[in-house]
């Protein structure tokens, strides 16, 4: 087992590192910029002038008074930007260790060596955990480090623990219905297309019940409902309730993606 | 050790494997010979596990190769039909990586690329169908397991690759593996295999010793005499057709080579040319029954 997870973490490092580097560094960039933004108050005069529905969308409630910089993340990274990027990491990576071998027959490589189904698929299943745990502790450590070095911006530690705990269990669950998707068909780009539409009709559910109080029920459509980080900054949130529906979302497609790739023929 | 028993697995009308059987016992060499798409590498992936038959059983040294695949493949050396692995790899990185999964010795996998030379350290995206299916024959035989399944295993080799192949499958042999073998490409087979199948559109069509199938071959021969009139003369003699100065024909039963070379030596005999040994000719008349039938 530990030979397959290497092998598989080794083919597909690169990606995984550059998506924990990327926002990792991004979200430094941002962290190193807030103190002189709040000192200009250029950000609030800013949102200020864009209209509510759209800092809704982002998930800005408050457009004065920024406490700390998790105040500014919680709207400009985690309330649409960590949404796509998520989607799309979870996407690529289920395509690159499921769908994309089964379709082009490098799965043969494992599957011709005593190794059964059920193995591969835990060993894939540990490898999008392990990814998705790299990006998060990433990007925890980078805000850690930047509220140590960087004055002004006054991290508290138990929001961002529940903010990046709530993150990773949002990424189990969406990495759990990738997987399982990309268990379902021997074309990866069938597999691609109908995991990533479900995906981005998640992310326009988020946005437009932004646009309306009449339309804000469709929230409830979308995994990202279950990861408010308006509510995580407010402390209002039900965040274990939120914790454990994700968790059960992700045992669930990971227990689909088992009993789907054990009974499939595979043309490889 | 191989077994294949009433397996059926249809993809479509006429696509698929329908009531296929056969056996494959140690120190023999099967043949699964057939045209693209007679259903060849459906079976070999029937006992690889990778596809469930739809009636019918298919197991290794007794296992099911289904329900305990994991079982079947610790006895199997399998050489897929396309080789694809991760472009990004290089030969070493794959063969390293073959050697923990399958547990195999360091030791015989020098061996066999002392047998099957190229240059390991090339990777996999930029290697040559050739490297590729050197790479994988190593990778296979490197398990020295008492199976292997071998699909298509001289595509893509060049003259000499295919004589150490062969020169290969006869050591394995003696050393009493089973051995399934599919090609399209009757010649090889007729020079490694003890036994073979015919399989057409998923049914096995005959099912006999080598010998007997070669026996049982025709083969299409082109002589160009030196003039037209003996080229009449002699297509007269065979009841065949002349192309001026060219007479073709198949031989077989009716008309063996023997009976050929003898009246040949009567006349001014410029070139005898046998044409490619591809399957449909060899075995025309078999798919010709099957199709009257």
């Amino acid at each position: 087992m530990m030979t397959i997870i290497w092998s598989l973490l080794k083919h597909n490092g690169k990606p995984i590192t550059a998506y924990a580097i990327g926002t990792s560094l991004y979200l430094l960039m941002l962290a190193a910029l807030y103190p002189s933004m709040m000192k200009t108050g250029l950000l609030e005069a800013k949102l200020q002038a864009l209209p509510p529905e759209v800092l809704k969308a982002f998930q800005y409630d408050k457009v004065t008074g920024f406490d700390n910089v998790l105040d500014l993340l919680g709207g400009n990274y985690y309330g649409l930007i960590f949404q796509i990027i998520a989607s799309l990491f979870l996407l690529s990576l289920a395509a690159r260790l499921l769908a994309r071998p089964i379709d082009n027959g490098e799965l043969i490589l494992y599957l011709a060596a005593p190794i059964t189904r059920h193995q591969y698929t835990t060993a894939a299943m540990i490898v999008m955990m392990l990814a998705s745990t790299c990006l998060v502790v990433c990007n925890t450590l980078v805000l850690l480090l930047a509220d140590w070095f960087v004055s002004g911006v006054s991290i508290d530690g138990l929001t961002l623990i529940r903010f990046q705990v709530n993150a990773l269990l949002l990424l189990y669950a969406i990495g759990g219905f990738t997987l399982f998707i990309a268990t379902l068909f021997d074309d990866e780009r069938r597999a691609f297309s109908i995991a990533g539409s479900v995906l981005v009709l998640s992310i326009v559910l988020t946005i437009g019940s932004g646009l309306s109080e009449k339309v804000e029920w469709m929230r409830y459509g979308s995994i990202f409902s279950l990861f408010n980080t308006q509510q995580l900054l407010e402390g209002t949130d039900q965040f274990l309730i939120h914790l454990l529906i994700l968790a059960s979302i992700s045992l669930i497609f990971h227990i689909g993606a088992f009993l789907s790739f054990r009974k499939r023929s595979l043309s490889i | 050790m191989i077994h294949l028993d009433h397996v059926t697995k249809e993809f479509a009308p006429k696509r698929g494997l329908f009531d296929v059987s056969f056996t494959v016992e140690p120190g023999m060499v099967f043949g699964f010979i057939g045209p693209n798409g007679a259903g060849k590498s459906t079976a070999i992936r029937q006992l690889m596990g990778l596809i469930q038959a739809d009636t019918g059983r298919a197991t290794i040294g007794g296992f099911d190769c289904w329900n305990q695949s994991e079982e079947v493949k610790r006895l199997v050396g399998y050489l897929p039909g396309e080789i694809n692995l991760p472009g990004d790899f290089t030969g070493e990185q794959v063969l390293q990586l073959m050697q923990k999964l399958h547990h195999s010795s360091p030791q015989r996998q020098q061996e066999l690329l002392n047998r099957f030379p190229f240059e390991t350290k090339t990777k996999i995206r930029k290697m040559s169908k050739g490297m590729k299916q050197k790479l994988a024959l190593v990778g296979c035989f490197m398990k020295d397991a008492p199976v292997y399944l071998l699909d298509e295993p001289t595509s893509g080799l060049d003259p000499l690759m295919q004589e150490h192949f062969l020169d290969l499958i006869d050591i394995e042999r003696q050393r009493g593996k089973a051995i399934l073998m599919s090609s399209h490409h009757f010649p090889e087979m007729e020079k490694s295999c003890d036994r073979a199948a015919l399989i057409k559109e998923g049914r096995i069509i005959v099912e006999a010793d080598i010998h007997e199938l070669v026996r049982s071959s025709r083969k299409q021969y082109t002589i160009e005499f030196g003039l037209e009139a003996e080229a009449e003369q002699f297509a007269l003699q065979i009841g065949s057709q002349r192309l001026q100065k060219q007479v073709s024909f198949v031989t077989g039963h009716e008309l063996t080579l023997n009976q050929i070379i003898h009246l040949l030596t009567a006349y001014d005999v410029r070139t005898i040319q046998s044409s490619a040994d591809d399957l449909e000719h060899v075995f025309l008349h078999y798919y010709g029954e099957e199709e009257s039938s």
